[in-house]
């Protein structure tokens, strides 16, 4: 099995293959990390917390805000995850990106409309002081989380993540075989 | 070996590396549907676990001088219960006044040391109804709700205003020890009052009112309601409290 397959890409030189790697696995811890702390501490807060931060972008119908509200920490855990074992990197990384293009969508449009409040990001959320509001920070830190995200989906990488391990037994399963 | 034979032999090794191929993405496919359906029960199981954790226990008790909220001109007035904030002043006050803040929050702090006066002598004058919901925001911790329960309980012993006044003034990192202490302040030194603070006995009630304030699209505190409308957002003042009364006063006259 020493020729390339058709549709697999020739490998690449180990060091820069290194390096790639390398970026993966940082981009999927810190990317998965954000995720995390995002999730959990909004679950330390009450639920009816978490609906008001929704509502605070008023942008959902009232019953749905509550469903977005009851639901988006367990999400960002559950992406974070899978960001973290490096399972379905590929695709986690994928939901993550959408995730964050919908915050800034949500953010941006908040802005737009001359709301003042805090994005809720971490819990909290709600109306602000006008001088308080920190859109910008809040939409570059989201811009940078979809960068990583984008990275992943083009390379998601293959080291310390079950992705990489089952590929590599799978692998060895056909050698066997072959 | 004929030319033949080995055109059919790469013919097969490559139909065969197609069907491997076809059946890796296969497998493929179907992993990330099985991730896909797992997330989204765990993630829905979550959601309902939340809805579950905001649902308020109906039979649970309430203090005694809970008022109902503002209804519309001609609509029914709900009985007050379980969500109702504690009213202040004549039953029949032309104008409703309701504050949603939460004890701990400093800008709630800010705007009571400077609106207090003016809605306790609204009060007096008989000119408003004034109902306070005591919020309990998750940043300012388990203090808030204790504050807030302490503050049903002197509202049950029926010193609901003066007590809510002294937790504005001294806002601090409250226990149940300290807030039966500052109850002795405003004259609560029976013993149903620390038995209710240290028992947590509103506890409910206290949950039931963060729920009232999503129901009424509260996003931020201090969030005062002057006969149904809110004052603007980020201009709750005094000077902004008082145009927005006199202005509901006039239209009654």
């Amino acid at each position: 099995m020493s020729e390339a397959l058709p549709g697999v890409a020739v490998r690449r030189t180990g060091r820069t293959q290194l390096v790639f790697d390398g970026v993966s696995i940082i981009a999927r811890l810190v990317l998965g990390g954000v995720l995390a702390a995002a999730g959990i501490l909004k679950l330390l807060e009450s639920p009816a917390e978490q609906v008001r931060a929704v509502r605070a972008y008023q942008l959902l119908p009232i019953g749905l805000d509550a469903v977005v509200g009851y639901t988006l920490p367990f999400l960002e855990v559950a992406l974070a995850l899978l960001l973290v074992i490096g399972l379905l990197t590929r695709f986690a990384a994928v939901a993550s990106g959408l995730l964050m293009l919908v915050f800034i969508a949500g953010v941006a449009s908040a802005w737009a409309r001359g709301l003042t409040i805090d994005c809720g990001c971490f819990g909290g959320g709600g109306e602000v002081a006008a001088g308080d509001t920190k859109y910008v920070e809040e939409i570059v830190r989201d811009i940078g989380l979809v960068a990583l995200a984008a990275w992943l989906t083009v390379r998601p990488g293959q080291l310390l993540s079950l992705d990489g391990r089952s590929k590599r037994r799978a692998a060895a399963v056909e050698d066997e075989e072959g | 070996m004929s030319k033949k034979t080995g055109t059919a032999r790469a013919q097969l090794q490559a139909q065969r590396v197609k069907q491997a191929e076809a059946e890796r993405r296969k497998e493929r496919m179907m992993r990330i549907g099985i991730a896909i359906g797992v997330v989204v029960v765990l993630v829905a199981i979550g959601g309902l676990v939340q809805w579950q954790r905001s649902q308020v226990d109906t039979d649970a008790s309430f203090p005694a001088g809970v008022a109902a909220g503002f209804v519309k001109a001609g609509a029914a007035k709900p009985t007050a219960g379980l969500g109702s904030g504690v009213g202040v002043g004549e039953k029949d006050a032309p104008v409703l006044v309701e504050s949603f803040e939460d004890f701990l929050c400093p800008h709630c702090a800010e705007f009571e040391s400077s609106a207090e006066q003016t809605l306790n002598e609204y009060v007096e004058k008989g000119q408003i109804r004034l109902v306070y919901y005591p919020l309990t925001l998750s940043g300012f911790g388990r203090e808030t709700e204790l504050a807030a329960n302490a503050f049903a309980c002197a509202t049950d012993q029926g010193k609901g205003r003066e007590f809510h006044d002294a937790l504005f003034a001294n806002p601090q990192e409250w226990t149940n020890a300290k807030l039966v202490e500052l109850g002795k302040s405003v004259g609560l030194d029976s013993a149903k009052f620390s038995t209710c603070v240290n028992k947590d006995t509103f506890s409910e009630w206290v949950k039931s009112i963060d729920q009232t304030g999503t129901d009424r699209q509260v996003a931020g505190t201090p969030t005062i309601f002057v006969n149904g409308t809110a004052l603007p957002e980020g201009d709750t003042s005094v000077d902004g409290l008082r145009t927005a009364v006199n202005a509901a006063l006039e239209k009654t006259r």
